[in-house]
């Protein structure tokens, strides 16, 4: 895929029992880059950053580093770094020889382990606390200690096991913004596993999307959350509405059909789609009292709720043929009727939303 | 306040039954120790002088550790499989470190004895195949002491062993391999430290139990490796010198209750139920 390939993953198959775990992944991992896994809980996305770590080995499937096979490489001779959700700090050691600890395993010098450990710890900001225990430390400590642990022996490749998990909101916002900056000072690849769509749309140069043990989707952000490949990445990814259209046809890259007796148009792919919906993220819509006049797709609908949520509310809607809709909408909009009952338009521009298939099925 | 009382008073025929049966005859023990033949602390200075007494203190005090080492290192190897090996080897571990609580300790000590004598199990299995002309001496010595004790007391130092194995997490282990450290290095700088409080505990209660052996030391040393338990015994039934004997079961529990002391400091007991 690129001449910076390093890891390459060929039709990864990972059994356990009858269950297939991962189910014939294939995915390049490109150097310097920032790589989220992303998927629900048992979508196969730790399996798969186990078996690049070597804990997991492959019941199928090849893994290649620069062309060199290490599919059955144990993950001793792989030396990834590697932060444990939980972090798995050493707790009868001090921050220094934890950070310490993979250096010296491979018999660094004093002198020169000394240095490292020191730069590190200022890089991730724990020059002070070098003598002290992972247990006398706060959370996001913790976890800049394992950060530094893992970073420290410049591995080939850093994976990192739902690190902020255990992090509440805003610690979890500085800390995403600290693995970006190291992610860049390291200039090394990061493979990062969440479950967390904003986290993963945030903090990735590209996005793998996971469900039922398949890679669903690949690309940077903008294209998985804007041009979802199927309705699970879709909806994964945030919000969605999905409105159904009758008698579709497709002309090129639109596709025209009826909604209620109207006729609504969305981009396309071009391939024959069934069951085809127009899916259109929530901050995509717009409301009027009146039925617009523009070229915009438009349909009718009753306001059945309204949730404020501080900057943005979220509005709750019902089409004639029972379809609901959910809007966004900014709190300071003073023009938005916000009374249930009523009866408004939503509309959006075509080129906004795009063609799937109602079936959730991976393409 | 009430439910203090309430309290107290489920709890109290516990120690009371303890105070009349261990803690009365005790305090006669000392009476003993200091009037036995006559008034003063010429027994204890004979514990600290005497050849005979000197010599046996130090051997209990040898086989102990020796017996302590042995079964801390066999109940951590133990202990390592009942944690970490496959749920069928753990069953089986499980079961072997178990079913010695139920059998009698002179039953045990018997069975070795028929594994160790001259005309033993090993000894005849050596012989018949070449290996020996005469039969080692494995048994009436301090050896088939050491063997014998340590085999009843490796069950009592895996729990603690296990315990505090369980409460490792697992991940900080995988951590330390994905790092590249061999196996080797993994257990010296972080299994093993992080036990620690397990091995210290197995240690301790192993040397505890060691120290008041009895019926295991007797059969198995034949007499001639004699322990200090073995000796009181001696002193009361056979020799009669109860003054003697008084004073070396008095040093014998200042002993103990030392180790227990250094025990409930050392370990939680939670740790140890866990």
């Amino acid at each position: 895929m690129n001449d910076r390939t390093f890891l390459k993953a060929r039709n990864i198959t990972k059994r356990y029992g009858k269950v297939r775990a991962l189910d014939d992944v294939s995915l390049d991992i490109v150097e310097g880059e920032f790589l989220t896994l992303l998927g629900p809980s048992g979508s196969g996305k730790t399996t798969f950053l186990m078996c690049l770590a070597g804990f997991v080995e492959p019941s199928e499937g090849v893994l290649e580093q620069n062309g060199r096979d290490i599919t059955h490489m144990p993950a001793e001779d792989r030396r990834f770094g590697m932060v444990f959700q939980g972090y798995a700090l050493f707790p009868h050691m001090t921050v220094a020889r934890n950070v310490d600890f993979p250096l010296r395993v491979v018999g660094r010098g004093k002198a020169e382990r000394e240095r490292l450990v020191s730069d590190m710890l200022r890089t991730v900001g724990l020059e002070g606390l070098s003598q002290r225990r992972p247990s006398e430390l706060s959370g996001g400590q913790q976890q800049r200690v394992a950060l530094a642990r893992a970073l420290v022996y410049e591995p080939a490749v850093t994976l990192l096991d739902e690190p902020l998990s255990a992090l509440d909101k805003n610690l979890r916002e500085q800390m995403q913004d600290e693995i970006r900056s190291l992610h860049r000072k390291a200039s090394g690849t990061f493979v990062f596993v969440t479950h967390d769509q904003t986290e993963a749309l945030s903090m990735s140069s590209r996005v793998a999307i996971f469900n039922r043990g398949r890679i669903q989707q690949i690309g940077t952000p903008q294209e998985v959350y804007e041009k979802p490949a199927n309705r699970f990445v879709a909806q994964f990814l945030g919000r969605i509405n999905l409105v159904p259209l009758d008698k579709a046809e497709t002309n090129g890259s639109w596709m025209t059909g009826s909604f209620e007796g109207r006729t609504l148009v969305s981009s396309t792919g071009g391939e024959t789609i069934e069951e085809p919906v127009i899916a259109v993220r929530p901050e995509h819509m717009t409301l009027d009292r009146r039925e617009p006049t523009n070229d915009m797709n438009a349909v009718k609908a009753t306001v059945i709720d309204y949730a404020y949520g501080g900057a943005h509310s979220v509005l709750q809607l019902r089409c004639q043929s029972g379809l609901e809709l959910s809007l966004d909408v900014g709190s300071a909009d003073t023009n938005v009727p916000v009374t249930p009952g009523e009866t408004v338009w939503v509309s959006w521009p075509k080129e906004t939303g795009f063609a799937l298939s109602a079936k959730d099925q991976q393409q | 306040m009430k439910r203090h009382v309430w309290y107290w008073g489920l709890i109290a025929p516990l120690p009371l039954f303890l105070a009349i049966v261990y803690l009365v005859p005790f305090l006669g023990v000392v009476r003993w120790s200091v009037t036995e033949p006559q008034l003063g602390f010429g027994n204890y200075v004979r514990v600290f002088t005497d050849p005979l007494v000197l010599s046996v203190l130090w051997r209990t005090l040898r086989v102990c550790v020796l017996v302590t080492l042995a079964t801390t290192i066999m109940a951590y190897a133990l202990s390592y499989i009942w944690v970490f090996a496959s749920p069928p080897i753990q069953r089986l571990v499980e079961f072997g470190v178990l079913i010695p609580f139920w059998i009698s300790t002179l039953t045990r000590a018997f069975g070795w004895l028929v594994l160790l004598y001259n005309r033993g199990l090993i000894n005849t299995g050596l012989r018949d195949l070449g290996l020996i002309d005469f039969p080692l001496t494995l048994v009436r010595n301090e050896f088939g002491v050491v063997v014998g004790m340590t085999h009843f007391l490796v069950p009592f130092a895996v729990l603690p062993l296990v315990s505090s194995m369980r409460h490792l997490d697992t991940r900080v282990l995988t951590a330390a391999r994905g790092m590249g450290a061999s196996r080797f290095h993994v257990f010296r700088s972080v299994l093993f430290p992080m036990t620690m409080p397990g091995v210290v505990g197995a240690a301790l209660i192993t040397l505890i139990f060691s120290l008041g052996f009895f019926i295991t030391p007797a059969i198995l040393g034949g007499g001639r490796s004699v322990l200090v338990a073995e000796f009181i015994y001696v002193q009361i039934f056979q020799t009669v010198d109860w003054g003697i004997a008084g004073a070396i079961s008095v040093v014998l529990m200042v002993a103990v209750a030392a180790l227990i002391a250094l025990f409930i400091r050392l370990t939680r007991v939670e740790q140890m139920v866990g």
